[in-house]
């Protein structure tokens, strides 16, 4: 590392023999003549540290020499001349980029230069540059090989969080990136964190890095590290405040079918009398307004005229004015931090408090999130025993309205002309359950049942709640110095979660008024009895998780022959515990916290049904207690050998009780080893373009598991009571989980590493390339199974993929005078394939490509497949190829296309991605903007659903570019309306070729501005930052241009964000 | 640093120790590997599982009828598809029709498996021998309901010569038993029947496990389908035998009794729930209703009339909301009559007719049956047979036995949007395909259709 020392001594003295000299001096920037509070100045075994207005004063040692060092300034050692004067000392300011980037894995820090493995670290700067409230989002578009996956349909997250380093290296199980925060696992939530709280963040992506992880690191890890305070640092606060306001949703950018074109269909649908069978039903199903209106004009209770005219009028009507003017709202979120750290020789700590409160673009929904954190660290023996103790407690509250998913799970969907208030903004009725002219007829009996009615502005009151969490963390550690250069530590966590998720309905609300009337029983007497009684219903949903992690660890630093060894070795042991319960109270009243006793074994008829005999009060009751153990045993050595070889290794080996017995008799360590070589330090090296070179070569494995399976044949039980399926028996019961595996173990990813770190002269340009071969082995796949055998799949550790992928970074300084302009590139390749699937392609199942259901060996885990398309014949009518000729066999085309007969496009995951952030800075003003890319992949457009049409369910747009005439098939792709339901005929078309576009495109992901003031010699105050940041600023190029945004096809793109924020440090 | 090592390699030694109890730590409560016999009979109560019975064909035999605007919002294809008797039924779906028998089956074996392990001694308890007679049991149910729908109809000359389905005996997913002969399978039936006849208790706290009576009164329902009436009237006797209830409609209607239905001996439902049974364009065939007498209880305690005229089937014999599709006291009586009358035992028919009958009739109105010829009493029986046992899941069995007689073969008819459907007796698609996944899965040969 270089080390600059410009400085001089304005005073030369002579110098003095006497005694102890006392020395006083102040510290100023050399660059802008700021004071430098806070450093640390020695002088043979005194030290002292600079106060706010950067003057010290220091007893001189024996030799008048004094050093001093200063975060953010070379340090600079002098011969002090003379003590008669107050003695100026200018420091010169340090580049960021030649501080030493410290990297940690969890479980050690290390210098870059030391590792051989890959590492990302994302620093303070860069995670300030962003707003977000959650930390791990201000990862998107800043580190390369990672990528915030979007555009996935639900059944490929499965619960997830979306991240993937280096490609998805699994099928089923976990795939998310192991999140490390302080040296143990975080279980908690990850909203938890308060983003001012962390210090940086280190992402580790191949196996040299990570498999100190072992079965837990396939996925990549994030290792988070929280800000602690310093030692010899003088009391420090920083406080920074920031609100972002956000646009209100478009709702009509969804592209939705209009009123006009679905009254059109409910007319044609009704002509067919396709709801004949609804509105006979006994259940009096809710029928639309327009569906009601024809019924009324065919039975006479109304003129035709007069039907058409009604149903003129609301042919103009779109709910989404509707939902836009009462459900949605501009976001706009506040987020204060307030940090307070100091220390002395023997003591330092932080303090940390975070306040969040967001208000959600949906109508009463949000968060408030309060969290605090102490990290305290004492020197119990100096230099020997070192006890560090952390408190962190965050309490997160939820406000989820959840009034917009009534309104929109309805039987038909929600009716496109629906209109919610009247003129007035007075709250109309919508049929939702039960068609309201049959609850007139109930209200008109006058039996005193509950008001029946569904107004959904109304409800939308009785329809909030709030849900909580909170996290704690306790953390010790003991570190003692055993020996020059040995140290042990103990470390022990205990981190623990509790959730309150109950969600309470209100008696006034439609669900509760609803349940209580349907099971009234209305007596010959005219009395009522009501099974279901008054008051409230609550859903109870409460859990709690807790972790205790206890590891012991000697790490070494120990010069060995020619070389530095770094070694550690430890021993972890680590249990999980979730617990969860629901239940459901009746009659509940919130505001003395009781509940009334039902009969859930009961069964009662509805009161709109006498002929149902077998109705229950509904109960949701349940139980989870689950229990993840672990024992480990790790090692890690680096030997670094004249300066210029590197060695590294580390194994791993990993028993759990969820793997299973066999597994853990086999236990096979999962292991790394790397090389490095830092080829500019050879004699023979002499380049003046790239003075500093590097080269780099890893190798190893890491694991994951799937928590899903065992090795032995499991059944689940269930809790008997109140189930409708065992209501005869009421018993408890078991169903088969899983069939034995004995063979079941972890999923395996082996990492080949390749890396190339350079520089060029005065870091104008410096970066990396790595290229990496990852291999997903003994993956859990399904196995195709023949029904008759009683289970249709059979899931073990069959299946391999491979990932080969490029992560190159690149940094320029462009300009580094007084205008700076430097730019930050990377560029991410990844090509995922599946090398083996034992569900193989049979014609039968070709379908299950097209519509991404199965893997595929040969192609990515999400390949784009489609029909070969035909265009739309002369009547309108959807054309595929059968055996290669034009045909409108759809159910045979479904069944029995093969492979061979689809269209392949490729990969529906980014194969590139990558961003640009350009920075530039001018004296105090400094102003960045990020261009985010994702190439090399396909998306499929949504279009016209007539299967769900013709069943009443509005569909998309295109509807209206549909064929209508005869030779319309020359100008539009989107088939006629078929003449009945036809689900093949249907996908034909939404699975053809014709509806695949390419995905790629480079969007404007944010703007970053900030000024920053500086105070020289006021106390208090001695820096502010102003800044201001603007998110998600839309697509700049496009290939396709079908779509508004490729990675949100649903029309809700994501909405601009502004922010303005301050910092000050005091 | 000697010192060091000594301590490392004692924390080493003392956290070795402890790891194996600590790691046997079962990750999920709820979990269990089936072993105990509590364990086995928690998953024999598993009755959303257990207690099914194959439903695709209720919709394809002749007790009902659905307007064109009942088929078309019927869910599923292959509801519609049974419906007109299309030769492909599944349109590349799977079936549950198939695949939920074969996962009672599965079910059942991995409980026997975990029974053999037990040492011998405790294989006398009452408890063992219960849970393993059930299983038994279960397996014979579910190849009995898998041979009524994806086998051809049972005929004692040719059963020897035809294909039957696979028969699974072990859990081992790996064993690929080919279909065998339809005599082999039924045999299978019957072996496994007749096991669980020595092994089941008397009497069952519950209607869902199987007691001595529900499976006499299998072995008497396989029997009658097998066309061996000798045996089927000794196992329906047996059965009766045994103590079972008749309700009379005179006092409880079946579906309403508060404490269940007595009249049952064995409670399943139908396999999964298919869309026709909510569907209100659904009704029983109105020329079926019309068979009814006027004195005949059943025509107003089974059915209503909907407003749009149909004939609603009020359907759960059990209360259950799944269509009762087990065994009943009705159903042995009728198997009763039925057999006697086939071997030539007149009295013993009309007896068993009678004291169904008489429970079913307005009492004071109700006159006995009674005829001296055999076709004419078997003609009658299987009348009532009919009538009785509506929406229970057996006409299409009784439909593929009574087609090999001319006397009592049946064609159906119906129309669909205008287009004309016919259903010859002993035609082939009175046996369904199998599934293309258990086709293309175990390579077993398909059914001509």
């Amino acid at each position: 590392m270089k080390i600059f020392i410009i400085g001089f001594i304005c005073c030369l003295l002579q110098l003095s023999g006497y005694g102890q000299q006392v020395l006083k001096g102040k510290l100023v920037s050399e660059k802008d003549s700021t004071t430098v509070s806070g450093a640390l100045i020695s002088s043979g075994d005194r030290t002292a540290s600079s106060d706010s207005k950067g003057e010290f004063s220091i007893t001189l040692g024996t030799q008048n020499t004094i050093r001093v060092k200063a975060m953010g300034y070379a340090d600079l050692q002098l011969t002090v001349k003379s003590v008669n004067e107050l003695l100026v000392i200018y420091l010169t300011e340090q580049s960021q980029d030649l501080q030493e980037v410290i990297v940690s894995t969890g479980y050690q820090q290390l210098p870059r230069e030391r590792a051989t493995g890959s590492f990302v670290q994302v620093d303070q700067q860069l995670l300030n540059r962003s707003v977000t409230t959650k930390i791990l989002d201000r990862l998107a578009d800043v580190v390369p090989g990672l990528i915030f996956n979007r555009n996935i349909g639900t059944s490929e997250t499965r619960g997830e969080n979306g991240i993937s380093v280096r490609g998805r290296n699994t099928i089923f199980a976990k795939s998310d990136p192991l999140i490390v925060l302080d040296n143990f696992p975080y279980e908690g939530d990850l909203g938890s964190i308060n983003p001012n709280d962390i210090e940086s963040i280190t992402v580790l992506r191949d196996a040299a890095a990570a498999s100190i992880w072992g079965a837990k690191a396939g996925n990549g890890v994030i290792v988070i590290t929280s800000k602690k305070g310093k030692y010899n640092q003088p009391l420090s606060v920083n406080f920074n405040a920031v609100t972002t306001t956000g646009q209100k949703p478009d709702l009509m950018l969804q592209p939705r079918m209009s009123s006009a074109d679905y009254i059109d269909i409910e007319r044609l649908l009704f002509s067919r009398g396709f709801y004949t069978s609804a509105e006979r039903s006994i259940n009096k199903p809710a029928l639309s307004p327009v569906v009601e209106l024809l019924i009324a004009a065919r039975d006479g209770k109304l003129t035709t005229d007069d039907a058409d005219a009604q149903i003129t009028a609301l042919k103009s009507h779109d709910v989404r004015t509707d939902l836009e003017k009462y459900y949605y709202q501009p976001s706009f979120n506040q987020q204060y931090g307030l940090q307070i750290n100091a220390g002395t020789p023997t003591h330092r700590y932080l303090l940390s408090a975070g306040y969040d409160k967001n208000r959600n673009t949906q109508v009463g929904n949000g968060l408030t999130r309060l969290s605090l954190r102490f990290n305290n660290n004492v020197k119990l023996i100096k230099e020997v025993l070192e006890l560090s103790t952390g408190v962190f407690v965050a309490d997160n509250r939820n406000q989820i309205n959840r009034a917009l998913n009534d309104l929109t799970t309805l039987s038909y969907g929600l009716i496109p002309y629906t209109s919610l208030a009247d003129a007035d903004g007075n709250a109309l009725e919508m049929g939702k359950l039960m068609r309201p002219a049959y609850l007139s007829s109930v209200e008109a009996l006058g039996q005193g049942l509950l008001d029946w009615r569904y107004k959904p502005l109304d409800d939308m009151c009785y329809r909030g709640y709030e849900t909580s969490l909170s996290d704690y963390q306790l953390n010790t550690g003991l570190r003692a110095r055993v020996m020059d250069g040995l140290n042990v530590d103990l470390m022990y966590q205990y981190a623990g979660q509790r959730f309150d998720d109950s969600e309470l309905r209100q008696e006034q609300s439609y669900y509760v008024r609803d349940q209580i009337n349907r099971l009234t029983i209305v007596n010959t007497d005219g009395s009522l009895t009501r099974p279901i009684p008054l008051g409230g219903i609550r859903n109870a949903d409460l859990g709690k998780m807790g972790s205790h992690n206890l590891r012991a660890q000697l790490s070494l630093d120990k010069q060995v022959g020619a070389g530095d060894l770094s070694a550690i070795a430890g021993y972890e042991i680590r249990e999980v515990n979730t617990y969860r319960e629901q239940y459901m109270q009746y009659g509940y009243d919130s505001e003395h916290a009781t509940s009334r006793v039902v009969d859930f074994i009961g069964s009662y008829k509805l009161y709109y049904n006498q002929n149902s005999a077998s109705n229950l009060i509904p109960n949701a009751q349940s139980m989870t207690d689950a229990t993840d153990r672990y024992i480990s045993w790790y090692g890690n050595a680096g030997y670094l050998w004249k300066g210029k070889y590197l060695l590294s290794g580390s194994a791993r080996v990993d028993r759990s009780n969820i793997f299973g017995v066999n597994t853990n008799q086999k236990g096979v360590p999962l292991w790394s080893a790397g090389l490095g070589w830092e080829i500019s330090k050879e004699g023979f090296y002499h380049s003046g373009i790239l003075p500093y070179l590097k080269a780099r070569l890893t190798f190893g494995y890491n694991g994951n598991v799937d928590r899903s399976l065992s090795a032995l044949t499991t059944a689940t039980y269930n809790n008997g009571s109140g189930n409708q399926n065992n209501r005869s028996t009421g018993l408890p019961y078991a169903t088969i989980s899983n069939p034995p595996n004995p063979e079941l173990r972890w999923e395996k990813v082996s990492i080949l590493n390749a890396a190339v770190d350079f520089a060029s002269r005065a870091n104008r340009i410096s970066g990396s390339i790595e290229v990496f071969d990852k291999k997903g082995l003994d993956l859990i796949g399904n196995s195709p199974l023949a029904p008759s055998t009683g289970r249709s799949t059979f899931k073990g550790n069959s299946a391999e993929m491979s990932t080969l992928g490029v992560d190159a970074a690149l940094k320029t300084l462009n300009l580094t005078g007084r205008f700076k302009w430097s730019s930050d590139i990377f560029l991410s390749y990844s090509k995922e394939i599946i090398e083996e699937y034992n569900i193989k392609s049979n014609n039968a199942v070709s379908a299950d490509y097209v519509l991404g259901i199965l893997p595929l060996a040969g192609k990515p885990q999400y390949p784009m497949f489609s029909y070969k398309w035909g265009g739309l014949d002369a009547v309108g009518d959807p054309q595929g190829y059968l055996n290669g000729e034009l045909s409108k066999d759809y159910a045979k085309i479904m069944s029995s296309a093969t492979l061979e007969e689809l269209v392949y496009h490729g990969p529906r995951r980014p194969v590139y991605f990558g961003a640009l952030r350009n920075t530039f800075a001018y004296h105090d003003f400094s102003f960045s903007f990020n261009i985010a890319y994702r190439m090399g992949y396909y998306i499929r457009r949504n279009t016209v659903n007539y299967n769900d049409l013709l069943a009443g369910i509005t569909t998309h747009s295109d509807y209206a570019l549909r064929w209508q005439n005869p030779g319309d098939e020359m100008l539009t792709i989107v088939p006629a309306v078929p003449a009945a339901r036809n689900l093949n005929r249907d996908r034909v078309y939404q699975f053809s070729e014709a509806l695949v576009d390419k995905a790629d495109h480079i969007r404007l992901q944010d703007i970053s501005f900030d000024y920053t003031l500086r105070f020289k010699q006021h106390k208090g105050i001695s820096q502010l930052q102003l800044y201001s940041y603007i998110s998600n600023l839309g697509i700049i190029w496009k290939a396709s241009k079908n779509v508004k945004d490729p990675d949100y096809l649903s029309g809700m793109v994501p909405l601009r964000q502004l922010s303005f924020g301050l910092r000050a440090t005091f | 640093m000697k010192k060091i090592a000594i301590v490392l390699v004692a924390l080493c030694m003392v956290l070795g120790a402890c790891q194996k109890e600590y790691l046997e730590k079962k990750p999920q409560k709820s979990l269990l590997v089936p072993r105990k016999l509590p364990e086995l009979q928690a998953l024999l109560d598993n009755v959303t599982l257990m207690n099914r019975q194959t439903s695709l064909t209720w919709i394809a035999g002749d007790d009902f009828t659905a307007s064109d605007a009942g088929v078309n919002s019927f869910l599923s294809v292959s509801e519609r598809n049974s419906y007109r008797w299309n030769a492909d039924i599944y349109e590349g779906i799977s079936s549950s029709d198939w695949n939920v028998p074969y996962e009672q089956t599965f079910c059942s074996n991995i409980i026997l498996e975990a029974l053999a392990e037990y040492p011998e001694q405790e294989q006398a308890t009452q408890t063992y021998r219960s849970i393993k007679g059930a299983a038994l049991f279960f397996r014979a149910f579910a190849l009995y309901n898998l041979l009524q729908e994806f086998a051809v109809p049972y005929d004692p000359q040719t059963a020897a010569s035809v294909m039957g389905l696979p028969i699974r005996t072990q859990s081992d997913i790996n064993l690929k038993p080919g279909r065998g002969t339809l005599a082999e399978s039924y045999a299978q039936v019957m072996t496994d029947l007749e096991s669980a006849l020595t092994l089941v208790p008397e009497k069952v706290p519950y209607n869902t496990r199987p007691g001595k009576a529900a499976v006499l009164g299998y072995l008497a329902r396989t029997s009658l389908t097998m066309q061996n009436y000798p045996l089927a009237l000794k196992y329906a006797s047996d059965c009766l035998a045994q103590g079972v209830s008749l309700i009379d409609f005179n006092t409880t209607a079946p579906y309403l009794s508060p404490n269940g239905n007595v009249e049952l001996i064995f409670n399943a439902g139908d396999v999964t729930s298919y869309s026709y049974i909510g569907s209100a364009e659904i009704g029983l065939s109105p020329s079926l209703f019309d068979t009814y007498a006027t004195d005949d209880l059943r025509k107003t305690l089974f059915y209503f009339k909907r407003p749009n005229g149909n004939y609603y089937y009020r359907g759960s014999y059990s209360q259950n909301v799944a269509q009762f599709h087990g065994l009943a006291t009705d159903e042995v009586l009728l198997i009763k009559a039925e057999a006697a009358a086939r071997t030539g035992d007149l009295s013993t028919a009309l007896q068993a007719l009678n004291e169904l009958m008489q429970k079913r009739w307005k009492a004071d109105t109700f006159q006995p049956f009674a005829t001296n010829d055999q076709n004419e009493a078997i003609r009658l029986i299987l009348e009532h047979r009919r009538k009785e046992l509506v929406g229970r899941g057996t006409r299409w069995t009784d439909l593929r036995r009574l087609n090999q007689d001319p006397q009592f073969a049946v064609t159906i008819n119906r129309t669909v949007a205008g287009v004309n459907y016919v259903l010859l007796p002993n035609d082939p698609r009175y046996t369904y395909p199998i599934p293309d996944g258990e086709i293309n899965g175990s390579g077993i040969p398909q059914n001509p259709r």
